[in-house]
């Protein structure tokens, strides 16, 4: 066997071989860290979001959709969100474990901590109204869109005495009237209703009313409620 | 500084005499010069030529590697652990070319003594041989904790160092591997 350890001094003086410096390694951790901690923050805004539209979610009209309650869970899982969660708390496995030292974990150990980061920051998110504003925000971004439609689902059923719109005319105290989500115009019998967050002057608010179809293009509200989507002030 | 004196020094500063002078780095690698060929040569059962073209490449890794060595790990499993991965990017370059069986390393049969219900049987045969047909037999993961373990005689925290999986990890492999080396020792046995 040959002196591999000479030969390689040799070769190290003879081509004036330099130790890659130290910045470089503490860099590369740098980044592995920051990505790391920018995994769980993105995965705990996800969980946050989640939270923020399944407690949104309009658990209290059901009864009123085909299918009930499960149909309207099927149709309420905010999957993009749930995808993104999952992805960024693999992202942070992935750069935990190429931290200094993550090898030393076992796997469920360093998803748990993952997850429980996520969680953190997700409810310290949620609490500080932070997907409130994003969704505000966001209306027509692609994830939202989903949600969009799932109002629009749930809130241009007519039959089922659940309609949203914009009022556009307060005729007498009795009635008003509104354009739905799709352009439709409806006389609403507000005599017997419930109004929250009326205000002074209705007209230009969006509304969601629970009621009654009468006839067509006409219903009978039992409750009104301000549009969630457009009731946060920045 | 006398050869002597390089023999007290631990590791940690001989790599911090290393980086300040180059020359001093001769008497780390000296150290395991012949502890990483033959880990080499197990690993990758490649004749001598080979083991010392992928150890040169290991060295000169260590050596551009240095000041990434963090002192709180011993610095053979660090080492170890460029070797190892030295040696897969090596079986990944060559995978495709034949191997031939290494039969000469004695230790193989420390290995096999491990295995204690089949140590009578073997001893009467040739338990170099037959014990490196069996290792080689091994899936990967299973080889590598099954070599550090009983020819490496490393211990738990330096295999989960050297390979970055949990040690808990570490001890379910090694169960596994000598499960499945006693099955295959077994095959062997019945058809000889």
């Amino acid at each position: 066997m040959k002196d591999i350890s000479k030969d390689l001094i040799k070769k190290i003086k003879a081509e004036h071989i330099k130790p890659t410096p130290k910045w470089h390694f503490l860099l590369r951790k740098s980044i592995i860290f920051t990505l790391f901690a920018l995994s769980v923050i993105v995965g705990g805004f996800s969980i946050s979001v989640i939270i923020f539209l399944t407690k949104n979610q309009y658990w209290d009209v059901s009864p009123r959709i085909g299918g009930g309650f499960f149909h309207l869970l099927l149709l309420s899982i905010p999957y993009f969100w749930i995808i993104l969660t999952f992805l960024f708390i693999f992202l942070a496995y992935h750069y935990f474990k190429n931290t200094s030292g993550g090898h030393k974990f076992e796997l469920w150990h360093v998803i748990t901590l993952c997850i429980s980061l996520s969680f953190l920051i997700g409810s310290l998110a949620y609490i500080a109204g932070g997907p409130r504003r994003f969704n505000h925000f966001s209306q027509q971004a692609p994830p939202f869109m989903h949600q969009l439609m799932m109002e629009d689902n749930v809130w241009s059923r007519p039959d089922d005495g659940l309609l949203a719109g914009v009022v556009i005319e307060q005729t007498s105290d009795d009635l008003i009237t509104i354009k739905d989500l799709k352009n439709n115009i409806w006389t609403v019998d507000i005599s017997s209703s419930i109004w929250m967050g009326k205000g002074n002057n209705p007209v230009g608010k969006r509304v969601q009313i629970i009621g009654r179809k009468v006839s067509d293009q006409k219903i009978e509200a039992f409750e009104i409620r301000p549009d969630r989507k457009f009731e946060f002030d920045f | 500084m006398e050869d002597t004196d390089f023999a007290k020094i631990g590791d940690n500063e001989l790599v911090e005499l290393s980086l300040k002078d180059n020359d001093n780095f001769y008497y780390l690698l000296h150290r395991y010069e012949k502890k990483l060929f033959y880990y080499i040569k197990r690993l990758l059962n490649i004749d001598d030529h080979l083991a010392e073209d992928v150890l040169q490449e290991v060295f000169l890794k260590v050596y551009l590697n240095l000041n990434d060595f963090n002192p709180d790990y011993k610095f053979s499993s660090w080492i170890y652990r460029i070797a190892h991965n030295e040696s897969i990017s090596h079986y990944r370059k060559t995978k495709n070319q034949s191997k031939d069986i290494n039969i000469d390393d004695p230790k193989y049969i420390d290995l096999l003594k491990e295995t204690k219900c089949f140590r009578e049987e073997y001893e009467k045969k040739e338990l170099g041989r037959d014990v490196s047909q069996v290792i080689e037999t091994l899936p990967e993961k299973y080889k590598d904790v099954i070599i550090l373990r009983f020819l490496e005689e490393k211990d738990y925290e330096e295999i989960s160092d050297i390979l970055k999986i949990p040690e808990g990890t570490v001890a379910t492999l090694l169960n596994r591997g000598k499960k499945i080396f006693k099955e295959r020792a077994k095959e062997l046995i019945d058809l000889t």
